[in-house]
């Protein structure tokens, strides 16, 4: 049995999920989206990440993933994107698509400023 | 001097006043937002993470993503956004309408002239200073929005090994930034035995990074003669004392509302809060002034503080056209286990729905609501802790004076 803390929304259920071969059972969920992150999160750890990157003329502009990103690519993600210098982005608009193969975008959040 | 003219103005284009000034303008008012920065969403603009939106906008946003869609709210609600204007008085005139004093560099002095005023001034974070912790006057002390501020507005680093002082959302968040920018976290040090943060960011603000949290400790003292070398750290429970190396602390320990205009006008405050008195719709002691959002009382999430202000909107437009809103009679108080109850007063024979802060932490706890001794709402709340407000909505009984809100734990 593994106690987890759903991140999915601000509520944070505490939850206790029990791995039994591959079927799954979680507890203390309030919503189902807490037993898909409980499954996800045995699977596959994912995480959305929020960055501030470079763009030119000296501006920043933060950025995140749109979806979660699976864990163990988040440090190359990072890697990559800290030590670049980009072009402005409208906000919404994507960055890199398809990190990784995964079908998850790096997007503009807001202005770069 | 340039001369506005306006029927609500907003002071403050954060997530509070922009939801206010949305509300306003779509019941056909002349609204003008003030804020003093260059562009709009107070705080949101450098909160870079996720995690708003959910309760406002049904989806997830972060912080620049919230407040363009909020501007984009309050500009085809029709609203005026006035940018880089910063108030330096407001007072009411003997017509009462009021009069607002702004400068900025564009266009200097001006004078707005307006039948309500919302603020939605925000917060200030507590300092150093605040929670006194002696030692040396190094650098490398931070607030840790000012070190959120730094590394997500201007993109510099604030050093490379840092302990974090409070487990308030802000320190957490902060701690995951910092890991994902290569700085080292030391430790997060809490005083309180358990953690001031909601749950979900000790889990993935801490535990995805094995930081360790230190409750029931105290940072009892800054080390380094130019440049912050390491802090004292002690143990509440053994007194023991250790130190840890590192060259950066910032400190999360908790917000201020900021009321220094509101005050100048003599509106009566809420010591509880650290925000004014106020009524169901957000009015102040002092007819036509309504106050929303963090400086009313400091919000878990942005949404609640929108939901909110967007209520102080709606009747400072109903207080524009009639000159008067329906008098709150009924005065409202609550047990020792609830730091406080907002809104301070309401109208009777309306629904009315109230924020609190718990004093208390527990398991599962009941919200039970009285008008004049007799009940009129209760509700469960479970795992209760004094970061996370409580929300409950009650009708509130056509004759009633006094209503009474109870905390109580269910064993």
């Amino acid at each position: 049995m593994k106690k987890m803390i759903c991140i999915t929304c601000p509520t944070g259920c505490e939850m206790e999920v029990l791995c039994d071969g591959n079927k799954i059972t979680v507890a203390g969920n309030r919503c189902p989206r807490g037993a898909a992150y409980a499954e996800s999160e045995i699977k596959d750890p994912r995480r959305t990440v929020t960055a501030v990157i470079h763009s030119a003329n000296g501006k920043f502009q933060s950025v995140r993933t749109n979806k979660p990103l699976p864990r163990p690519l988040i440090p190359g993600l990072l890697n990559t994107i800290l030590q670049k210098v980009y072009p402005e982005f409208e906000p919404g608009a994507v960055i890199i698509s398809d990190i990784e193969g995964t079908g998850v975008d790096l997007i503009a959040t807001g202005p770069a400023r | 001097m340039k001369q506005i003219n306006c029927d609500v103005a907003v002071i403050g284009a954060g997530g509070a006043g922009l939801s206010a000034a949305a509300a306003a303008a779509a019941q056909g008012k002349k609204v003008a937002v003030i804020d003093r920065e260059e562009s709009c969403g107070g705080v949101l603009c450098q909160c870079i993470h996720n995690g708003f939106g959910l309760r406002y906008f049904n989806e997830e946003l972060t912080g620049p993503e919230y407040a363009l869609r909020m501007e984009r709210c309050a500009r085809e609600s029709g609203a005026e956004i006035l940018l880089g204007e910063t108030v330096g008085a407001v007072k009411r005139n003997s017509d009462s309408t009021f009069e607002a004093t702004l400068y900025s560099v564009a266009n200097g002095v001006s004078k707005l002239n307006t039948k309500a005023v919302v603020f939605a001034t925000g917060c200030r974070e507590r300092t150093r200073a605040n929670i006194a912790v002696p030692g040396d006057r190094s650098a490398g002390v931070y607030t840790a929005g000012s070190a959120q501020k730094l590394m997500n507005l201007t993109g510099m680093l604030p050093g490379r090994r840092a302990v974090i002082v409070g487990s308030g959302d802000i320190g957490l968040i902060m701690a995951r930034r910092c890991r994902w920018s290569g700085i080292e976290v030391a430790a997060v040090v809490e005083i309180l035995p358990e953690p001031s943060g909601l749950p979900r960011n000790i889990a993935q603000c801490l535990r995805d990074f094995d930081i360790p949290l230190l409750l029931s400790h105290r940072c009892a003292r800054i080390i380094g003669r130019n440049r912050v070398e390491a802090v004292e750290i002690e143990n509440l429970i053994t007194k023991e004392r250790f130190t840890y190396q590192c060259d950066t602390v910032l400190f999360s320990v908790g917000l201020i509302p900021e009321n220094e205009l509101l005050k100048s006008m003599g509106v009566a405050m809420n010591p509880a809060t650290g925000g004014p008195c106020v009524d169901g719709s957000c009015q102040c002691a002092l007819p036509g002034v309504f106050a929303a959002g963090n400086s009313l009382h400091v919000h878990d999430l942005v949404d609640f503080a929108s939901i909110e202000a967007r209520r102080a909107g709606m009747a400072a437009a109903e207080y524009a056209s009639s000159g008067k809103l329906p008098e709150a009679a009924a005065v409202v108080a609550c047990s020792k286990t609830l730091k406080y109850a907002i809104p301070n007063k309401c109208v009777p024979g309306t629904a009315c729905e109230f924020f609190f802060r718990p004093t208390v932490s527990c398991a599962k706890a009941k919200l039970t609501a009285l008008a004049d001794g007799v009940g009129i709402a209760q509700k469960m709340c479970v795992s209760v802790r004094p970061a996370e407000m409580l929300a409950m909505k009650a009708e509130i009984p056509a004759n009633a004076a006094k209503v009474q809100f109870h905390l109580e734990e269910c064993k």
